[in-house]
């Protein structure tokens, strides 16, 4: 198939196109007043920011210092029933971290590094919690930002993600992390930013959550202000 | 000023004492009214239906009536629209009689408008009648009002006349249902809307409902009188000239 | 005018109608039934309302300078769209994603199947996407052999139900509870229960269990970067996630109006689009999607198609309707609508894309000779304009669309005499006196007096009787304001 062409050449195509634009007489220029939409100034208090932006969207949130960090993550993964965890990161610097935090709270760890034939996310269906660092996170809307080299499943099939964020992650507004996209979107397949729990009001609009991503996200945050 | 009073065919037709009180008040505010008899419609009708070579021959003569004066007022907020903002379009292929559009959209003006930002009427300041009972009354703008920036003007104007307890109504800016032929061509649709609309004004319990455009108000009053809601329809214009003691002949 | 599609009927007929679409009866039908005026209703204004005050509280009075700046980046985009969608090609390419070109919808079809049996797929879960709906994607999978699952919960659910969406973004305002409970215990062999939460949990197990064999993924997308080559996703359920990531191979069906030029500019929209549609800040999930797992990734689809969809957008892309290809399905210009929420939803319209966009851009898709009615059913009032958070001029689509209709001669023969003729009696103002005075004299004369001597008609004969059957009409005053003002003189 990759040699075959499928449907109309681009030439084709891009000939329509062309031809609807041909006789245009005046062209709109490039807005460059992005900055119009900003929400949320880089000198505010953006780990307090997030804070309140994150638990408004449904998520649960907890700061913490890097002294106590991996004593709060393993009794946050107790409290959420702990069980199996899969553990995925995109920095292996936190990843020494988890794994101990994990294995304090008495949790048994989903191996990681098996491959799969058919997309590999057989691992984060048979996991309770997915324990993750994050690539950034933005105060304005209170998201956590994953990307696919620390997997998928983690932050996207577990009933439970648990996310550690450090305060130097947290940008201001949406507008602050578009370099790092730049940036993800040539390292890693996917990108995901989360803001919140999995939901829908789908049915007479009555709000339900964990309808196929998680339903509990809960956050850490280390921050040594 | 010498001023030139488009009164719109809907207004001079079904509710010509809106103009007469129009007229009054801008008289009393020591103004000069003429009233250019060769004038007709504004064409709207027409465009909104896509009839726009019918459309342009309307705005011709429009044009034609009012252009040598240096400002037009109207009772009518979509009549204003109509000559403000699709005038000049129409003739997109001439640039002569776009250019005169252009100029006439530079100098009309709703009623409202003309006295609250053209003319800075304080109408605290305009000598009304004193010591009479508050009034309730409700306020309906009408959707045309929105694209031109102007429907603040007539709550503040009538908060500052004092003398009325002015009732929100509740879902405003939603359209009455008028919408020209869209009130024959949908009758269910645009009758619903007209309901809907009535039930809100009953709920307010005001006297009154204030409302500006003609053609809102012909479609508002008639389903309030269909569903046996009692409210009078009166256009801001006429509140002022009571207020000021002018005498406009009932029009019945 | 039906499209020629293998498969089963399904409920989606009544969004593909064989003749031409009479709104009118549509509405009538659904004017008389109350539990769906409630239902859309309540639908309609939460979102609407939740929008305003939304936007308000995060924008202030920058809300219409935000909403003209997004409609500029997208008018700016639609304007340059050939090198923008070349950059695009070129930089999914060298993701690895694999492009193709559909002219229609048909083509779009056969694409999509070809890839399904080269990659000998037999099951494919699917995510919520317009552009589907409009090829009817779904019965050719399914004729091919490919069983094929919808995972938004209220598009699982219209499945189930042999139904169709009537919103762009909540495609089931429509539907009650119960509905839902009943078409679990037929389809699914569920335990009746009409409990939102239990319904949800049931259908979030049974399509758990076709993530975890499917094949196939297919999405639309909300937005595609010219340059990085990504599309972006942006969903509250995670279904599109998994959707995509979960099978082998990932196809995405996407217009060409989805273009943006860089990461840049994605916040602007990002900023309005769930504001707009669902009264939130943002998407639980919003994911950038750049071609397939990379060498040292494990999870996720080694093939990334996507299909670039025209099926008439090359039409709309003429400058004077290139303005409705702004448009980012947020479905805030339904939700401000009077006339959709008095409808009933999509249904009425019959057509996929319903509301005031629906009413611009489905008949320059599907011919206008079919859809006359869907650009008339309108009061103009502009509500749509105000919500669009691309600055999309609706009322003035719609106006250009009446005038087509009346320059084709698409409309009626009767209505076209009776519009000249008004015209010229008003273009005179001898003639405006004369007919205003038949007018009044006959009005009044079949018109009754009320205790104020005002003179009201509450019934007529045609055409006005269209007016009297739903409110009472005032006659024309006795003494208009021409005559008094002459007499004044």
């Amino acid at each position: 198939m990759n040699g075959e062409q499928l449907g109309e050449s681009q030439n084709a195509f891009m000939g329509r196109v062309r031809q609807a634009l041909a006789a245009d007489v005046h062209k709109t220029a490039r807005p460059d007043g992005i900055g119009l939409a900003r929400l949320v100034d880089p000198t505010d208090d953006l780990v307090g920011r997030f804070i309140h932006t994150a638990a408004a969207a449904g998520m649960l949130v907890e700061r913490t210092t890097s002294a106590l960090a991996n004593s709060v993550i393993a009794r946050l993964l107790k409290h959420h029933g702990g069980g199996r965890v899969l553990v995925s990161v995109s920095s292996r610097s936190v990843l020494a971290m988890l794994v101990e935090a994990a294995a304090a709270a008495g949790t048994t760890m989903v191996e990681p590094g098996r491959e799969e034939p058919r997309g590999g996310l057989w691992r984060a269906f048979t996991a309770d919690i997915g324990l993750t660092d994050v690539v950034f996170a933005v105060a304005e809307t209170g998201s956590i930002g994953l990307a696919s080299s620390a997997g998928r499943g983690a932050y996207l099939a577990t009933p439970v993600h648990l996310a550690v964020v450090r305060a130097s992650q947290i940008a201001a507004d949406l507008i602050d992390i578009v370099a790092r996209l730049d940036e993800l979107a040539r390292s890693d397949a996917s990108i995901t930013i989360v803001s919140g729990p999995s939901k829908t009001a789908d049915i007479e609009g009555v709000l339900i959550t964990g309808v196929h991503g998680p339903g509990v996200v809960q956050i850490v945050v280390i921050s040594d202000e | 000023m010498r001023l030139a009073f488009f009164i719109t065919c809907l207004t001079d037709q079904f509710y010509p004492r809106a103009g007469l009180a129009c007229c009054a008040v801008l008289k009393h505010l020591g103004h000069e009214v003429i009233f250019p008899q060769a004038q007709t419609c504004c064409g709207q009708p027409m465009y909104n239906a896509g009839y726009h070579d019918q459309a342009r021959d309307l705005a011709r003569h429009t044009l034609n009536v009012f252009e040598e004066f240096d400002h037009v007022v109207t009772p009518s907020g979509s009549c204003c629209a109509m000559l403000r903002e699709h005038y000049a379009p129409l003739f997109e292929a001439d640039p002569a009689m776009a250019a005169r559009a252009e100029r006439l959209a530079g100098k009309t003006y709703e009623f409202v408008e003309f006295l609250t930002r053209e003319l800075g009427v304080d109408v605290a300041k305009l000598g009304l009648r004193e010591g009479r009972a508050p009034q309730t009354a409700t306020y309906h703008p009408s959707c045309h009002l929105r694209p031109l920036g102007l429907t603040g003007e007539t709550p503040a104007l009538l908060t500052a006349m004092g003398g009325f307890e002015l009732k929100p109504l509740g879902h405003a800016d939603e359209c009455c249902g008028f919408g020209g032929l869209f009130a024959v061509k949908f009758p269910e649709i645009s009758g619903a809307m007209a309901r809907e609309k009535a039930r809100e004004v009953e709920r307010t319990g005001a006297a009154t409902l204030i409302c500006n455009d003609a053609g809102c108000a012909m479609n508002i009053e008639g389903a309030c009188r269909r569903e046996g809601v009692k409210v009078r329809v009166k256009h801001a214009a006429e509140l002022i000239a009571e207020e000021l003691g002018l005498r406009i002949e009932p029009a019945v | 005018m039906s499209a020629t599609v293998p498969g089963r009927a399904t409920g989606h007929d009544v969004l593909f109608p064989t003749r031409a679409q009479d709104l009118r009866a549509a509405s009538r039908k659904a004017l008389a039934d109350i539990p769906l005026q409630q239902l859309v209703a309540a639908a309609t204004h939460s979102k609407n309302t939740g929008r305003k005050s939304l936007c308000r509280e995060a924008f202030g009075d920058r809300y219409d300078a935000i909403r003209q700046l997004a409609g500029q980046i997208k008018q700016h985009t639609l304007d340059h769209l050939d090198r923008y969608l070349e950059q695009f090609v070129a930089a999914a390419r060298a993701n690895g994603t694999q492009i193709h070109f559909a002219k229609d919808g048909a083509q779009a079809r056969e694409i999509i199947l070809a890839i399904a049996a080269a990659s000998k797929s037999k099951v494919c879960v699917k995510s919520k996407s317009m552009a589907t709906e409009e090829i009817r994607l779904l019965p050719a999978l399914e004729a091919a052999g490919v069983e094929t699952i919808e995972t938004d919960l209220g598009e699982f659910i219209l499945q189930l139900d042999g139904d169709a969406p009537s919103h762009i973004v909540a495609p089931m305002i429509h539907k009650d509870r119960h509905a839902v409970a009943r078409a679990f215990v037929r389809e699914l062999g569920a335990a009746y229960t009409a409990e939102p939460r239990e319904l949800t949990m049931i259908a979030r197990e049974h399509m758990r269990a076709k993530y975890k064999v499917a094949d196939l993924g297919i999405s639309g997308a909300n937005f595609l970067i010219a340059q990085t080559g990504s599309l972006v996703l942006c969903t509250n359920e995670g279904n599109a996630d998994l959707a995509v990531a979960a099978p082998r191979v990932h196809v995405a069906l996407v217009g060409i109006e989805k273009v943006i030029p860089s990461m840049a500019e994605l916040p602007v929209f990002i900023k309005l689009l769930a504001r707009s549609a669902t009264a939130q800040p943002i998407t639980v999930y919003t994911s950038l999607i750049s071609g397939p797992r990379r060498a040292t990734e494990t999870e996720g689809p080694r093939e990334v198609h996507i299909v670039l969809l025209d099926a008439g957008r090359t039409q709309l892309l003429h400058p004077s309707t290139r303005e409705l290809l702004r448009c980012i399905r947020c479905g805030a210009c339904l939700n401000a609508c009077p006339v959709y929420r008095k409808v009933g939803g999509g249904h009425a319209y019959g057509s996929v894309y319903s509301g005031p966009i629906g009413a611009t851009i489905t008949p320059a898709l599907r011919g206008l000779g079919d859809y006359t009615q869907l650009p008339q059913a309108s009061s103009l009032c502009g509500a749509c304009f105000e919500a669009c958070p691309v600055h999309i001029d609706i009322p003035t689509q719609l106006v250009n669309l009446r005038r087509a209709t009346v320059e084709r001669s698409l409309g009626s023969r009767w209505e076209r005499l009776a519009m000249k003729l008004w015209a010229w009696t008003m273009a005179s103002p001898l003639r405006y006196r004369l007919c205003a005075k038949v007018q009044r004299v006959m009005m009044r004369a079949i018109a009754e007096r009320d205790g104020e001597g005002r003179a009201w008609l509450s019934a007529a004969p045609p055409p006005i009787g269209a007016w009297t059957k739903e409110r009472d009409l005032p006659a024309p005053a006795a003494r208009s304001f021409r005559h008094q003002w002459k007499d004044r003189a």
